[in-house]
């Protein structure tokens, strides 16, 4: 089944690159000035690089200047936005933040203007996605701090849908809940839809069965294998829907900074909303932009963000980014693939590894019900181990994903077998990666 | 749609900007909703704006 092609807001969806690099250019001059105006952190920074706004006489001129990290966030950000603030805080009508788990959260700030925005690119998203008026979404992202629950709900409710407002967890009410309101659309992280299928399967419910024609998994990698994967436990080809992956964090607006088109989500690919998010692939080591289709990290600037707008923010996400031209148009906003995060490489013995290779390859491997990758840093000699939680354990397979994993990596695992259901499942986002020190 | 159909509604969004700020100063602070209401107006029609490439246009 042919699925049609439809805009949000076919103007500028469908502008042509040049047209959009001067639109670029004139918000990204535009934003210099106002950080440099109204923000103590870039009004410093800048200062410090000898830049000023001036300088700017071409997107590439950006290169001049400096990047902002996560840690000038956690440092001069917290609680309301800090030095970055260009707005007064009585300007501000809400906050999203991150967890914390590695450090002070992150915080996110919006001004009325920043939620219409965030509301406008997730109703762009999800329109992008195959989502219409009409559908029943059950959004098991979840609602508070992380920006995943009430950004697909703004988006979808501005896009006509009906938005069950689950949030993550109890899950076989969630289940029931899929069924009772025939749900057309299910938002949440990818690792959550595959423990949703788990749990139908033992409530003796198909998951095939469902009426579910869309997915949209994200906060976490979602690479081809895994899109295939989906779409195959929840039948969505069959009703002319897809899995398709959504893009953002806290620090971008939430999600909704980048969505999928039924015509990349076969590459595990998202396309970046561009005329909001300036974005750069660096070479994290050197900083020096790469070319267009290798491996770097992604950098962002904010173009139209008006509370905490953030210049050459260093996304810690490696990716593969290009530009190609599909039946779903939209040829003008860059495809990008996430390769692996910058903070979740793991080094073993020299090597990096990144755990989202280690993901790719056993999304295709059906035996594999779920994972953990351990490092054992405890003694002299670091053990890398892979747990596998199957019900066919056998020589043959842990000699497959053994091989498999070292081509990949570099790096051979032991492959230790665990019976069903003996290894975590995640609501939220996945954390597979357990380092013994 | 057409050019020029785009073109009109512009000019339309135009005045609905000036009209929803003048609105706006008009009612003060004496009546919360009518301020805070026309304010979210004011929000869309921001975005409109962003998504017709009007913020770049007078530049």
């Amino acid at each position: 089944m042919q699925e049609k092609v439809e805009f949000w807001e076919p103007h500028i969806e469908n502008i042509s690159r040049k047209e959009l690099e001067r639109l670029q250019f004139k918000r990204l001059k535009r934003q210099l000035i106002r950080v440099y105006e109204f923000s103590p952190f870039y009004r410093r920074k800048f200062k410090e690089a000898g830049v000023t706004p001036d300088d700017l006489k071409s997107l590439d001129d950006l290169r001049k200047f400096p990047f902002t990290t996560k840690d000038d966030l956690r440092n001069y950000a917290y609680p309301n936005g800090g030095e970055f603030l260009t707005v007064p805080p009585s300007e501000l009508v809400s906050f999203h933040m991150t967890s914390g788990t590695t450090g002070r959260p992150t915080v996110g700030p919006y001004t009325a203007n920043d939620i219409e925005l965030w509301t406008n690119l997730m109703a762009r998203s999800l329109v992008a996605a195959g989502v219409r008026k009409g559908d029943v979404m059950l959004n098991a992202y979840g609602y508070g701090l992380f920006t995943g629950g009430l950004g697909f709900h703004y988006g979808a409710m501005r896009v006509g849908c009906s938005v069950i407002p689950w949030s993550a967890g109890r899950t076989e009410g969630l289940v029931q809940a899929l069924v009772d309101y025939k749900a057309t659309v299910l938002s949440s992280t990818p690792s959550y839809m595959l423990y949703i299928a788990e749990v139908m399967e033992k409530k003796g419910i198909d998951p095939r069965q469902l009426n579910l024609r869309i997915t949209c998994p994200g906060a976490e990698p979602v690479p081809a294998e895994l899109v295939r994967k989906i779409n195959n436990l929840f039948n969505l080809k069959e009703r002319g829907g897809g899995t398709r992956q959504c893009y953002g964090s806290t620090e971008l607006i939430g999600p909704g900074a980048g969505m999928a088109t039924p015509c990349i989500e076969d590459l595990g690919a998202f396309q970046m909303w561009t005329d909001h998010f300036y974005v750069e692939v660096i070479d994290p080591d050197t900083g020096e932009p790469v070319g267009e289709g290798e491996e770097g990290e992604l950098v962002i600037t904010h173009l139209t963000r008006e509370a905490m707008p953030l210049i050459r923010y260093r996304q810690r996400d490696i990716v593969k980014l290009s530009y190609i031209s599909t039946d779903c148009g939209r040829d003008a906003f860059p495809v990008i693939q996430i390769r692996g995060r910058v903070d979740d490489v793991i080094f073993y013995k020299g090597t990096k590894i990144f755990p989202t290779a280690i993901q790719e390859i056993l999304a295709k491997i059906p035996e594999v019900l779920e994972y953990q990758i351990v490092i054992d840093r405890r003694e002299s000699e670091h053990k890398f181990i892979l747990k596998i939680e199957t019900p066919f354990p056998s020589d043959a397979l842990a000699q497959r994903i053994a091989t498999e994993v070292q081509l990949a990596t570099f790096a051979r695992p032991k492959v230790e077998f665990v019976p069903p259901n003996t290894l975590p499942r995640f609501e939220g986002k996945a954390k597979r990666v357990v380092i013994l020190e | 749609m057409s050019e020029e159909k785009i073109k009109k509604i512009k000019a339309d969004l135009v005045e609905l900007d000036k009209l929803v700020a003048k609105l706006i100063s008009e009612v003060g602070e004496d009546v919360p909703m009518l301020k805070k209401n026309l304010e979210n107006i004011m929000a869309i029609v921001t975005y409109i704006k962003y998504s017709l490439g009007m913020d770049v246009e007078s530049e």
